[in-house]
């Protein structure tokens, strides 16, 4: 009997001594792996240096965005209830018919208050490397802040703006659907960006020549490209936007502010950003695009016509007056640049 | 042992905690967080190398284009976002470490942000002099503005081209030098050329203006692209990865100690729970061991215990085979006596109550006490039910007699009441028919009521149209009146045309005297007066006074005649008001018999309902009375059946002897 139980007991020492033998392989071999240094992904792309076809690329002709986001955006967009007064909304200085433009020289606020630039167009600001002539916002949401708060566009509050819309049921259902946080600031800034985003300007003929339709241009319009480039426009004006993709100053030959006269605290551009002298009357180039459908130009509107917008460039920034036929050519080329939105001609 | 198992289920407890403490500590490495961190560093040292490499693109004008600048400085600054999500495992002084070389490195990016946008300014307006010049100098060279053999100008312009493009290629400065002799040669030129074209001279000076800017703006741009090449080296890059690696290690090592105490601590608990269990089967194994034991002890006690009780019970058996030849003794005693005292009570059985058996010193002797005390219990009831009985027999007989006479009694009733029942039912026939006749009265009546107050209403009406008459005779008798006025005023009005006649005569007179000329007329008029207009007025006048005297007497006599009717009329009238008093007394008379008449109907009716009731109430009397005469057989026949029981029962009863 007691040999029995003496063999019991050795067997259960056996059985325990395996299952601790395991236990410690199983450990050992855990251990070693987590303690291993993790992989970096070493199999990184090479980075190719590929040489690019052209300065200017042709803007995608579709591009995937929330729908939903943009019908909402849209709404907002010509939403005079952003206003203090309810009297103006974006589309009040963003007219679609006019290229995205004002076609005034300063466009009117709340109050009937003057702007103090031009208004730049909304189509394509998408591709823009900064928002405002100053460049002072990076993204279309930032950029929604400055008219909102200036007191001479909007005036108002982005917690005012949001106590009025959320008295609208038609509003609050909308973006409770869409946003899991509903009606808030950052909400509204992102539908109105988003409608913005959808605002893009495909199919220019200058674009289809581009993509290897030689004759989408007649040889004038090609001339006008090559003198385009050949005067060194092409150096700021190139891209997806041909332009706005950089800072220039305003009069590399010659002081147009002082030919001008009436120096405002507008005219100093980026200085008014940085405060760095060398940002005086600096501003960001603009896009071509659809220009020929956003008079007057320049930041302060004072050229009414392409021509004496391309005659001014010339002057201040070339160091020359350009011919009558030169300026012909290259404005015929700049018209080339007027794309389709939805499908239809600006 | 309760606290001993207290103390066992803490330390257990404890143990786990602890346990999971280690496993919690020894996995806080997020290997996807750090996975997705690793990524990120990756992608931020991919995107400033390709910044680098747009850089010199831009630079050498191997592109055209600065979006992919923009676009790869806007993704650098995206994973930079990502990047000051530090993971969890890089804790304490390492974490505050690691975000100022995460602050250093944001600081980096905006410096190079900075320095790129100064660049690509700076390197648009250096390109754009770069190509313009070309076309400048070949649109003067082309043009040949002046007359003079101007070889030294163009020869001075192409050098002044090949300079800069070399120079534009080079990256060193030596070039500047050249440059600028070129451009001092071409001014001296303009100065030794007095007769030059004005335009050829603004065309040259704009050549060493873009000349100049070209100059001028090179070695900025140079010095740009080595500023944001040495911002963006791989040296700063792995400075990051240095030292989050590093973190990264010491989290592994730090998480490596708590997995090895995690370990050695779970093959503690391990052993320990080994040794529990094992001690746990020694214990139970000693335990059946001992058990064992202990039951071969108890088999033993037990089969001891079985035999010392098998003893026992043959020593029993033993004693029980003597005591039964005793009890066999005892029995056979006990049935004699049993018999003796049978004997002695047999009498009992043939009613004779007085016989008492003897008591003796045993069982039998107890019985028989209790036996004579039943039979002396048992004498006495007898006793008391023969007085009872007899008492009854008494009652019986006395009450017969008059439960007979009751019993004829109330058959004599219930033939007295079917005859006043017959009775009613006359009574109430005849009832019936008072009430029929009654209402074939009220029949009669009725229209004869009905007939009186219709004479009433015409005898109303006739008074109202005779109260009518007597208001028109009445009226016209004042119209009458008033015609006689009119003719009294008719007669007056004769009377004052006599006055006008009169004074129209005077006037004609006056105008005779005022007026001789017209005196003839005057007096024509005046005659014509006279004889015409007095003449025809005095015979009007005349008639007019007859037919207002025969009018009057004929209204007079018509007033006299409606009198005499008014009269008629209000004595008929008054008579007719007596007549219709007199039949609305009638009317209220008959209304009144009417009445009397439906009260006499409705009481016979209510009194053959009565003597309906009645006779209904007198059936159930009857109906009561012949079961109360049949009870009363009843009782009779009961009694009989009482007197014949009690008088048995008296004959049982005497069958005990009592006495």
């Amino acid at each position: 009997m007691k040999k029995l139980y003496s063999s019991q007991r050795t067997r259960w020492l056996y059985i325990i001594s395996i299952i601790f033998l395991c236990l410690m392989t199983i450990g050992l071999w855990r251990s070693s792996q987590l303690l291993e240094k993790p992989k970096i992904d070493e199999e990184q792309k090479p980075i190719a240096i590929t040489l690019s076809s052209g300065a200017i690329e042709p803007i995608p002709l579709v591009r995937k965005l929330d729908e939903r986001k943009v019908d909402l955006g849209r709404n907002l967009f010509n939403e005079p209830k952003l206003s203090k007064d309810n009297t103006i909304s974006c589309a009040s200085c963003h007219h679609l018919d006019a290229g995205g433009a004002d076609p005034k020289r300063f466009s009117l606020g709340i109050n009937d208050a003057v702007g103090v630039v031009n208004t730049p167009t909304v189509f394509n600001s998408e591709f823009n490397f900064k928002m405002h002539w100053s460049g002072v916002v990076t993204t279309l949401e930032e950029q929604i802040d400055k008219p909102v708060y200036s007191e001479r566009v909007m005036a108002s509050s982005w917690p005012e703006i949001v106590s009025k819309l959320q008295k609208l049921p038609e509003y609050t259902s909308v973006f409770a659907k869409i946003y899991p946080d509903g009606l808030n600031s950052d909400n509204i800034k992102n539908a109105i960006a988003t409608y913005e985003r959808s605002l893009y300007t495909p199919n220019a003929r200058f674009d289809r020549f581009l993509r290897g339709e030689q004759n989408a241009l007649t040889e004038e319009e090609k001339e006008g490209y090559r003198r385009f480039k050949a005067y060194g426009c092409v150096s700021c004006h190139q891209g997806i936007n041909i332009g706005a993709n950089l800072f220039q100053n305003f009069g590399l030959f010659g002081n147009y502010f002082e030919d001008r006269g009436n120096i405002t605290k507008a005219d100093l551009g980026r200085f008014n950003v940085t405060g760095n002298e060398e940002d005086r009357y600096k501003f960001r180039v603009s896009s071509l695009r659809n220009i020929e459908k956003t008079p007057p130009y320049f930041h302060d509107g004072t050229a009414e016509t392409l021509e004496e917008a391309v005659m001014l460039m010339g002057k201040y920034q070339l160091g020359r007056q350009l011919s009558d036929q030169d300026i012909e050519l290259i404005v015929k080329f700049l018209k080339t640049l007027t794309g389709e939105y939805q499908g239809k001609p600006l | 042992m309760k606290q001993y198992r207290w103390f066992n289920i803490l330390t257990i407890v404890s143990a786990a905690i602890f346990l999971i403490f280690l496993v919690v500590k020894s996995l806080s490495i997020d290997l996807e967080k750090h996975q997705n961190y690793q990524t990120a560093l990756a992608h931020q040292n991919e995107r400033k190398a390709i910044i680098n490499q747009e850089l010199l693109k831009s630079r050498y004008e191997l592109f055209f284009s600065y979006d992919p600048l923009v676009n790869h400085l806007s993704e650098l600054k995206e994973t930079q976002a990502k990047l000051t999500e530090i993971p969890k495992f890089i804790e304490g002084k390492n974490r505050e470490d690691f975000q100022q070389i995460l602050a250093k490195s944001s600081q980096l990016i905006e410096n190079t942000e900075q320095l790129l946008e100064d660049f690509k300014s700076q390197n648009s307006a250096f390109k754009n002099s770069l190509r313009y010049l070309p076309s400048l100098v070949s649109e003067i060279a082309n043009k040949n503005y002046s007359q003079i053999n101007n070889q030294n100008l163009s020869a001075s312009l192409d050098e002044l081209v090949q300079n800069i493009l070399l120079y534009n290629l080079t990256s060193s400065e030596d070039l500047t030098s050249s440059v600028k002799r070129t451009i001092k040669k071409l001014q001296q030129i303009k100065q030794e050329n007095i007769n030059i074209d004005r335009e050829e001279l603004f065309l040259i000076d704009l050549a060493n203006r873009h000349a100049e800017i070209i100059l001028s703006y090179k070695p900025r741009i140079d010095r740009l692209t080595q500023e944001i090449l040495a911002l963006l080296n791989t040296q700063q890059s792995e400075e990051l990865n240095k030292a989050y690696y590093s973190y990264y290690q010491k989290a592994i090592n730090k998480t490596s100690i708590y997995r090895h105490f995690a370990y050695a601590w779970s093959l503690i608990l391990l052993g320990w729970i080994s040794y529990l269990a094992i001690s746990r089967t020694l214990q139970l194994l000693q335990k059946s061991q001992r058990a064992e034991l202990a039951l071969q002890k108890m088999n033993e006690d037990l089969e001891a215990k079985v035999k010392e009780r098998t003893a026992q019970l043959s020593d029993l058996w033993a004693q029980e085979c003597l005591s039964e030849k005793k009890q066999r003794r005892a029995k056979e005693k006990l049935q004699q006596r049993v018999r003796e005292l049978g004997t002695e009570i047999a009498s009992v059985s043939q009613g004779d109550l007085t016989i008492r058996a003897t008591v003796t010193q045993d069982e039998i002797g107890t019985i028989a006490e209790f036996y004579n005390f039943t039979l002396e219990n048992l004498r006495q009831i007898i006793v008391q039910v023969q007085i009872v009985v007899q008492k009854v027999v008494n009652n019986i007989k006395s009450n017969e007699i008059a439960i007979q006479k009751l019993s004829e009694d109330t058959n004599e009733q219930k033939e007295g009441i079917a005859v006043a029942r017959e009775n009613i039912k006359i009574i109430a026939k005849s009832i019936q028919m008072i009430a029929v006749k009654a209402a074939r009265t009220e029949a009669l009546v009725s229209p004869m009521i009905r007939t009186g107050e219709k004479g009433a209403i015409l005898i109303d009406r006739t008074v109202e149209e005779m109260l009518s008459i007597q208001n028109t005779t009445d009226k016209t008798n004042e119209q009458i009146k008033l015609l006689k006025m009119c003719s009294q005023k008719t007669s007056q009005l004769t009377d004052v045309i006599d006055q006008i006649t009169f004074q129209t005569n005077g006037v004609a007179v006056h105008s005779v005297n005022e007026e001789p000329r017209i005196r003839e007329d005057a007096q024509n008029l005046s005659l014509l007066f006279d004889k015409s207009l007095r003449h025809t007025s005095k015979q009007a006048n005349e008639e007019v006074e007859k037919l207002i005297a025969e009018i009057q007497a004929g209204i007079e006599e018509v007033i006299l005649t409606i009198n005499e009717s008014i009269a008629e009329t209000k004595n008929k009238t008054q008579l007719v008001q007596e007549t219709r008093q007199n039949l609305n007394q009638i009317a209220s008379m008959s209304t009144q018999i009417e009445q009397l008449v439906n009260e006499i109907a409705l009481s016979a009716s209510e009194q053959s309902q009565a003597s309906e009731t009645v006779s209904q109430i007198l059936e159930k009397v009857t109906t009561i009375a012949s079961q109360t005469a049949i009870s009363a057989t009843d009782v009779s026949t009961s009694f009989a059946k009482l007197l014949t029981a009690t008088q048995q029962l008296q004959e049982r009863v005497s069958q005990f002897k009592v006495n």
